[in-house]
């Protein structure tokens, strides 16, 4: 299964985060992986004005995530980079931060942002903002022909659990009630989803966690409940969790990994997918793939009749 | 120059059938003597039909000599059209072999392959490792370590990044190039392996190995070869839905992989070469 978002605590190039911080995420990254889930995407929200810095452009630190991670057998870290779009036509920089993350997606603030998002840039997952109403009507033409060019719309389940307040005790009944704000925040994430879903007539979703913290990861069975209130049926919605968020690693890795989805460095493992041989830092690097020609058996085989 | 006139022998084979008369024509060319006047010896190959009692007595400098012969049906085959039969034949006579040999284990495969001409491996190896010395020519020539790299011993070469190789590849020739199957949605493919023959538009024709080097798993898995892994030869890989795994040789001890996308890849090598390639939805690989 497929966790596609989980965020990195800070936002910005200024700030590390800190020994706690990371500590929260390696125990959230820890409470999917007992969940079921086992390719993880770590997520960077990044607004579109931020200039990038001069030294690495990714601040994800993912060798040292894996070191902490690494009793955890078969599960695969990614690095996602959300940008947050205003005015599309302002995005240059894209190319450059192309080589550097597993997976783009964008968060489109305006409808001509999710317009020209969808029809121009080279990216992988669409994320709007469901804690909040949507600025803009959803249209089936802009988010179909999205999907039909491998696009996908992301849903954060995040936003239901982690209300700002979430239970509370009131003053007068001695009842647990719910804090106006969350309330609020989960009326606008069914509104949105019912909206996507519309749009989007149930194709193309991609569910992801969003979680900041252990207790806010969810199983699967509990995110297909969620969907099967939404009106979804349960093939569709295990889709979701799996067969749609492969398809946007793949999409990303392949941007990395190959010319135009025609030739595919490395054949070792999962080749659409794999990231583990590359250097994290310099992604587009060649040297980091090379191999022992004993390694494998068509090596073998090559050495046996190669010229002296 | 090439005394054998090899070049000259194939153009007028065309012409003619008897390679008896190739030779003479060719030996008496230069001479303007006797009977022998300067004159053009093809012939057209369309609308050679008789034109009705036009000869005259004077030969012209474009004077055309008459086949005597009607032109035989094998010289008027295309080289496709050929090949074409040649693949269908050697996919018979494996077929026949590899139910022979399903009827009766004891015989001699290696009596058998020559009875049945069917292609080896081992003849086609030469080839591949020209097509390795192409990819290094056609890869790493820029870089001062890597032009050398074919022999040298040295553990690190420097490669040149992936921007600059991945483009290249993708429209590089694969004729010699060692394949092995490694996803396909024919699961009986998975594993196979050979040296490409011939790059059509929608497969791949490869010779592969025999015995236990046949199949990738088949050899991890050390089951006893199959019939049709006894037999080798030649094998139709299908392009679609299929991933197909190469490695470059960089030195003794080092290689590089590299993955090609069948789906992807549908195109004859001719417009592959100058084709500005587009991403796609990946729902397909």
């Amino acid at each position: 299964m497929f966790d596609l978002n989980v965020p990195w605590p800070v936002s910005n190039y200024n700030v590390k985060p800190t020994p706690q911080q990371l500590t929260q995420l390696i125990n959230t990254i820890a409470t999917l992986y007992t969940l079921g889930y086992r390719y993880v995407a770590i997520n960077f929200t990044l607004d579109e004005k931020i200039k990038l810095p001069n030294g690495p452009i990714n601040p994800i630190d993912i060798q040292l995530l894996r070191a902490r991670l690494s009793k955890y057998e078969g599960l695969k870290l990614f690095t996602r980079l959300t940008l947050i779009i205003h005015d599309p036509s302002q995005c240059q920089g894209l190319a450059k931060l192309q080589s550097c993350f597993d997976i783009l997606a964008v968060n489109p603030i305006t409808e001509k942002a999710l317009q020209l998002a969808t029809s121009n840039l080279d990216i992988d997952l669409v994320s709007l903002n469901f804690g909040s109403r949507l600025p803009y009507f959803l249209k089936h033409k802009t988010v179909g022909s999205a999907i039909e060019k491998g696009i996908l719309f992301e849903i954060c389940y995040s936003y239901v659990i982690s209300g700002p307040a979430g239970y509370t005790l009131s003053q007068s009944n001695d009842s647990l009630n719910l804090a106006s704000s969350a309330l609020l925040i989960r009326k606008n994430f069914f509104n949105n989803v019912l909206q996507l879903i519309r749009a989007s007539r149930s194709r193309g979703l991609v569910i992801s966690s969003g979680a900041t913290q252990p207790l806010q990861a969810r199983n699967s069975v509990d995110v297909i409940t969620l969907m099967k209130t939404l009106g979804m049926d349960h093939g569709r919605a295990k889709h979701f969790m799996t067969k749609n968020p492969e398809n946007a690693l793949r999409n990303g890795r392949l941007r990395i990994k190959s010319n135009k989805q025609t030739v595919i460095i490395d054949n070792r493992g999962d080749v659409l997918i794999d990231n583990q041989f590359e250097d994290p830092l310099k992604k587009g690097d060649t040297n980091a793939y090379k191999k022992k020609l004993d390694d494998t058996s068509s090596g073998r085989l090559l050495k046996k009749h190669k010229p002296n | 120059m090439d005394r054998n006139n090899v070049l000259e022998k194939r153009l007028l084979s065309r012409s003619y059938s008897s390679r008896r008369k190739i030779k003479e024509i060719l030996e008496t060319r230069y001479v303007s003597l006797g009977d022998q006047k300067p004159s053009l010896f093809l012939v057209p190959t369309k609308g050679s039909s008789d034109e009705g009692g036009k000869q005259t007595s004077t030969k012209s400098l474009l004077h055309v000599e008459k086949p005597k012969d009607p032109i035989s049906k094998e010289r008027k085959t295309r080289t496709r059209q050929e090949f074409k039969t040649y693949i269908h034949e050697t996919m018979k006579k494996q077929k026949a072999l590899t139910k022979r040999i399903t009827r009766n284990r004891q015989v001699n495969v290696h009596k058998l392959l020559d009875h049945y001409q069917i292609p080896k491996y081992e003849d086609y190896t030469e080839l591949n490792n020209l097509w390795q010395k192409y990819m290094h020519d056609l890869l790493f020539n820029n870089t001062k370590a890597g032009g050398g790299g074919v022999t040298s011993t040295e553990e690190d070469i420097q490669l040149p990044s992936l921007a600059f190789i991945l483009p290249k590849l993708s429209s590089a020739e694969y004729v010699g190039c060692m394949l092995t199957v490694l996803q396909s949605k024919n699961t009986n493919l998975i594993g196979i392996r050979g040296i490409v023959l011939w790059d059509a538009q929608h497969s791949f024709i490869v010779v592969s190995p025999r015995d236990t080097q046949a199949n990738e798993i088949a050899e991890a898995s050390k089951s006893p070869p199959s019939p049709t892994e006894l037999v080798g030869g030649l094998k139709i890989l299908p392009k679609t839905g299929t991933l197909f795994a190469f490695d470059i040789v960089l030195n003794d001890r080092t290689c590089i992989g590299f993955t090609i996308v069948g789906s992807r890849f549908e195109l004859r090598s001719i417009d592959r070469a100058g084709k500005k390639f587009k991403s796609h939805n990946v729902i397909d690989l």
